[in-house]
């Protein structure tokens, strides 16, 4: 059976590296939101077996302004899925070590990453992996998780 | 209120004064305290009148909500207005680096240190001097330092009873309150100094860079009582509770107290709950209620005020009390349903109380319950905002935004006709109270809400990119549609509708112009292409001429000759020589400050990211290595590594010349075309000559840059990304969380310049009339091409005038879209002129001044220079006098030096004159480069005015 698979994730390079990665391990349609505001257009008219998600995006607020990095953009998902009750695991891919902000400092882990997103969505949330871009084994992890998502699933 | 504190401390230190004796120490500073307090004095009448004024509102909780720390920021960084309650700006803000951020931006820098002195009543334990060490302040800072030590730390006064009497002013409950001060300073041997570390420290924090306009004014005290109040992590006693609403009522803000009081025990606050049932409710509760043993009990039911017989009206903090205990009630039980109506009501009532609601449990409460309401969309609406992510951060990531869309989406029906519109959304709203509707009304339509909604509702698939520019006109759209559905149901005011409608249609034409940019930038005016072969085949050959030739024998000898003569000399104008050559053309639009200046934007951008609060970048190795530290060796040379690679693109790929592929492809084509022209029967020629010239030359030239877009995006990229992959692998071991974040960013960054240029790389489709443009907006665009992050923090101003034919002059007004290019192209050399020559940079001060006349144009550009630069500058006028008089030459194509060169061609081009251009000599005394641009006779080019 061929799995449908949506990767959130604004790093072009991360993103194809993420779905090579899955192609290469299982039979799996993979499309991929470039942001948040295009994930929402997936989730509403598609029913996903999994969703590989990325918690830290660079944000513009309008043409002009600064850009920055939003250490926990990503949870906008995991709210809106949980809020619609949908049924889909997903898997945070990371490139990041720390997520601390303004409004929630203290996430200066991964671990701490963990806990929080197992505490806040239970229902969604599976596991998180830290990816490395100049290395291949976080593929393997990726792979890993992914099907310890699906089985739970 | 506040006036009547400080007549209360006024009449205080009378009796000091008139009790103490006469002494040194009143010589010394009696007379400086008595002034300085009458300064306050005077100051606090100043400020209690601005608080009226600046809040009408009677309902001080209303006030203080009101301080959003942004618009307080802004306020004070414009020093515009300053009617504004600085109190509450720094109590509303609930954590340190927040208060930091009001703080920072309410306190002028070199008060800092003295503020923080003040506010702390000097007792920091180091410090060990008396008054004596501030003969120098003004009397009423003075007046501050010596209440403020009478309070603290009497013993460090000097012997003398009139200043260690000023600690009557204050009375025992302040004194205790401050001790929380004091405590966290002495030695940690009281139990106080471990229950109130925490809360010291972030009063510390709070006070060290209070704007010492509050501070002189008002005082640490209640601004303490009210950081105290609404810190959720603070656990006063009773006593303290007794001690801070008595302070709070000297000052005449009781309800206020009270009612961030009432909101706090909804949450986990026992002795809160034991004061007020001990102290407070007694006085207001039905005789039914004031028999319950204690508050939990008292809660589990909806409290019934006492009402007054003769008012029979419910005082404010009587309807706060039956609003929050029903609320608890339904917190308690888990009632969603219940929880959400009573959360609505309590937003009605007062939406200040709102932030302070017990938030993690009703996010509790009401996570599990899916029926989605008007009412549940609210809540959920509420946990997205500013305020109350603040407060309480981990109950809005529980839900927030996200939360909200998608109670949104399930809110419109699941029918595609209908899920198009908002109207439905919108009538579903109407049904809330009033206030709530409004606020629900504002954050549905806020862009970035539409911009969700609508990639909610539009179904898609394959990759899926960011919204395209048509995406963003139908977002708008969409908007403008659902503000004027929102207008006509009454949800918001017409003048909300006006100024927002009027805001999307602003987006709209920038969108508009900017799309102009975005797709194949290379504009080839394919028209005067053609008149200019066509004068070339007429001065030449015309065709009656080589009709003429009837031998065959003189036609073979005579029309290659021809044919290669006229090939050489339509070649060389089409692609080089003419003003408006394609090589110009690849220069103006792509090459001259564009391509390569887009990369390095990417770098740029990514060290925004991770320094936010740095004005502009500057790829200085010094700077860099304090931020990546050994990185920022690989992270420069990678800089590098990409400038020199998209150099080397631009010159190869970009470029035309008699060396490379185009040349002789064009060179054979137009001689193909020509022999063809010549041979043939004239009669039946179809297209004319010029036409099958530029038709070729188009194709050609469009299927070239089709080429070099494939290599950007083939080549180039992958050489870019392997030598990117190995800059992370050098970086791998860094512990520098900063170098990862930008390299992350800079990926990303890299990724769009591709892509973006990829796009730029291509012929202008463009047919038939643009839009009518005002300059301003030329030059926002201009900015934002080649500085996107930075343009709002550019020191770039315009002014724009047209002189009417009777002499009266207007600033707004319209030029007709034709002439958009004109003014893109001088306005892109101007700046980039002073941008690089300046000694500056981007922070280059620049004024464009345009003045428009009915038959000709002004324009003039002055910068300054810095001081490093002046005398280059100076010493080099002559040499740029001389480049910006050279009449248009083969230069106009060249990527360096050409900026004037290029101004020329392009009026050349529209006007078919040249402009006069004219460079006062710079002096090192104003430092000012001044360029000035005169055209006439032009035709008119505005449309309105």
């Amino acid at each position: 059976m061929t799995l449908n698979i949506l990767i959130v994730e604004d790093n072009q390079t991360k993103r194809l590296e993420i779905e090579k990665s899955i192609k290469s391990s299982m039979e799996a349609d993979v499309i991929g939101a470039s942001s948040i505001r295009q994930a929402y257009s997936s989730l509403e008219h598609k029913r996903w077996d999994l969703i590989v998600l990325d918690m830290t995006f660079q944000v513009t607020q309008s043409a002009g302004h600064e850009s920055a990095k939003e250490a926990l953009a990503g949870i906008e998902i995991l709210q809106f899925i949980s809020r619609r009750q949908i049924e889909t695991p997903v898997v945070v891919a990371t490139q990041h070590s720390s997520f601390s902000s303004l409004d929630m400092p203290g996430i200066d882990s991964v671990q701490k990453l963990d806990d929080l997103l197992r505490d806040l969505f239970p229902e969604n949330y599976r596991s998180v992996v830290e990816v490395d871009l100049s290395e291949e084994t976080w593929k393997f992890t990726l792979q890993r998780e992914i099907i310890s998502a699906l089985k739970k699933a | 209120m506040i006036f009547k504190e400080f007549k209360r401390r006024e009449a205080a230190l009378d009796k000091i004064t008139n009790r103490v004796e006469k002494s040194e120490v009143w010589d010394r500073y009696a007379i400086r305290i008595k002034n300085g307090f009458t300064i306050r004095i005077a100051k606090a009448r100043e400020l209690e009148k601005r608080i009226k004024t600046a809040h009408p509102s009677k309902n001080i909780i209303e006030a203080l909500a009101s301080g959003a720390p942004t618009e307080n920021r802004r306020q004070y960084a414009d020093r515009k207005n300053r009617s504004y309650f600085s109190i509450s700006a720094a109590v509303n803000s609930n954590n340190l680096r927040a208060q930091h951020l009001v703080l920072e931006s309410i306190a002028d820098p070199v008060d800092l240190d003295l503020v923080s002195l003040l506010a702390v009543g000097f007792v920091n334990y180091e410090y060990s001097g008396g008054l004596n060490d501030f003969e120098g302040v003004p009397d009423d800072e003075f007046s501050i330092i010596a209440e403020s030590m009478s309070r603290f730390s009497p013993e460090r006064l000097e012997s003398g009873n009139y200043i260690r009497n000023l600690r009557e002013m204050s009375g025992d409950f302040i004194v205790e309150l401050f001790s929380i001060f004091d405590s966290h300073f002495l030695p940690a041997t009281t139990s106080a100094a471990v229950t109130f570390a925490p809360v010291a420290e972030r009063s510390l924090e709070l006070f060290s860079k209070f704007k010492r306009e509050t501070l002189d004014i008002a005082g640490p005290d209640i601004a303490t009582v009210f950081q105290l109040i609404s810190d959720p992590t603070a656990r006063p006693s009773k006593e303290k509770f007794a001690a801070m609403r008595e302070l709070a009522d000297d000052w005449g803000v009781t309800q206020a107290f009270d009612s961030l009081l009432f909101a706090r025990i909804l949450g986990d606050c026992p002795a809160g709950k034991s004061f007020i049932l001990e102290k407070i409710l007694p006085t207001m509760l039905s005789s039914r209620n004031r028999a319950a043993p204690d508050l939990e009990i008292l809660l589990d039911k909806p409290v019934t005020p006492h009402l007054s017989r003769r008012t029979l009206r419910m005082t404010y903090i009587q309807r706060q009390l039956a609003i929050t205990s029903r609320l608890k009630f339904a917190i308690d039980r888990g009632n969603a349903a219940s929880i959400f109506d009573c959360v609505v009501r309590v937003f009605c009532f007062d939406r200040g109380i709102i932030k302070f609601l017990d938030w993690p449990r009703i996010t509790a409460a009401i996570r599990r319950y899916f029926v989605v309401t008007p009412q549940s969309t609210f809540v959920t609406m509420l946990l997205s905002r500013a305020d109350i992510k603040r407060l309480h951060p981990r109950a809005s990531l529980s839900m927030g935004k996200g939360a909200f869309i998608g109670d949104l989406t399930a809110l419109l029906a699941s029918g595609s006709g209908q899920r198009q519109g908002l109207n439905r959304l919108l009538g579903l709203i109407k049904g809330l109270p009033v206030q709530a509707a409004t606020a629900l009304t504002f954050a549905v339509l806020d862009r970035s809400i539409i911009e969700r909604l609508a990639a909610a509702l539009t179904p898609r698939s394959g990759w899926l990119n960011d919204f395209t520019p048509g995406e963003s006109a139908q977002i708008s759209m969409l908007r403008i549609s659902a503000l004027r559905d929102a207008g006509v149901r009454r949800l918001i005011s017409d003048a909300a509708v006006a100024k927002e409608i009027e805001s999307e249609v602003e987006l709209m034409r920038f969108n508009y112009f900017q799309s102009r940019m975005r797709i194949g930038r290379v504009r080839i005016p394919w028209t005067e292409i053609k008149a200019a072969t066509r004068t070339i085949v007429n001065q030449t050959a015309p065709i009656e001429l080589v009709e003429s030739l009837v031998s065959q024998e003189i036609r073979r000898e005579v029309i290659p000759r021809l044919v290669k003569f006229l090939t050489d000399s339509i070649t060389d104008h089409i692609l080089y020589n003419a003003p408006v050559s394609i090589d110009h053309a690849l220069s103006n639009n792509l090459r001259h400050g564009i391509v390569v200046p887009r990369f390095l934007r990417a770098f740029d951008d990514a060290l925004q990211t991770v320094m936010r609060r740095r004005t502009l970048s500057v790829w200085d190795e010094k700077e860099l290595r304090q931020i990546f530290h050994d990185d920022s060796e690989f992270i420069l040379r990678y800089r590098e590594f990409v400038s020199d690679e998209i150099k080397i693109f631009v010159e190869e790929q970009l470029t035309v010349s008699p060396a490379g592929q185009l040349d002789p492809k064009i060179r054979q084509e137009i001689s193909t075309k020509i022999s063809q022209y010549f041979e043939g029967d004239t009669s039946k020629k179809g297209r004319r000559l010029e036409t099958n010239v530029a038709k070729t030359a188009e194709k050609l030239i469009k299927g070239a840059l089709v080429g070099a877009g494939r290599k950007l995006n083939e080549e180039k990229r992958k050489a870019l990304f392997t030598e990117f992959k190995a800059v992370r692998k050098s970086t791998k071991n860094t512990t520098n969380s900063t170098t990862k974040d930008f390299l992350d960013s800079l990926e990303t960054n890299l990724h769009e310049a591709l892509e973006e240029v990829r796009q730029w790389i291509g012929v202008s489709d463009e047919e038939g009339d643009a839009i009518a443009f005002k300059i301003s907006e030329v030059i926002k665009l201009e900015l934002l091409t080649t500085h996107l992050n930075e343009w709002k923090k550019l020191k770039v101003t315009s002014e724009e005038v047209f002189v009417k034919s009777d002499g009266s002059t207007v600033s707004k007004f319209s030029i007709e879209g034709k002439y958009l290019e004109l003014f893109e192209a001088v306005i892109h050399n101007l700046a980039s002129n002073a941008f690089a020559h300046s000694g500056d940079g981007l922070k280059t001060n620049l004024k464009f001044i345009f003045k428009l006349e009915q038959d000709k144009i002004f324009i003039r550009a002055e910068n300054l220079i810095s001081q490093l630069k002046i005398e280059d500058v100076i010493a080099g006028h002559r040499n740029t006098v001389a480049l910006s008089r050279k009449q248009i030459g083969p230069e106009a194509r060249q990527d360096k030096k050409s900026g004037f060169q290029k101004i020329r061609a392009s009026f050349a081009q529209v006007f078919d004159a040249e402009p006069t251009i004219n460079i006062p000599p710079p002096s090192d005394k104003n430092r000012l480069f001044v360029v000035e641009i005169t055209v006439s006779p032009i035709p008119r080019l505005t449309y309105d005015a």
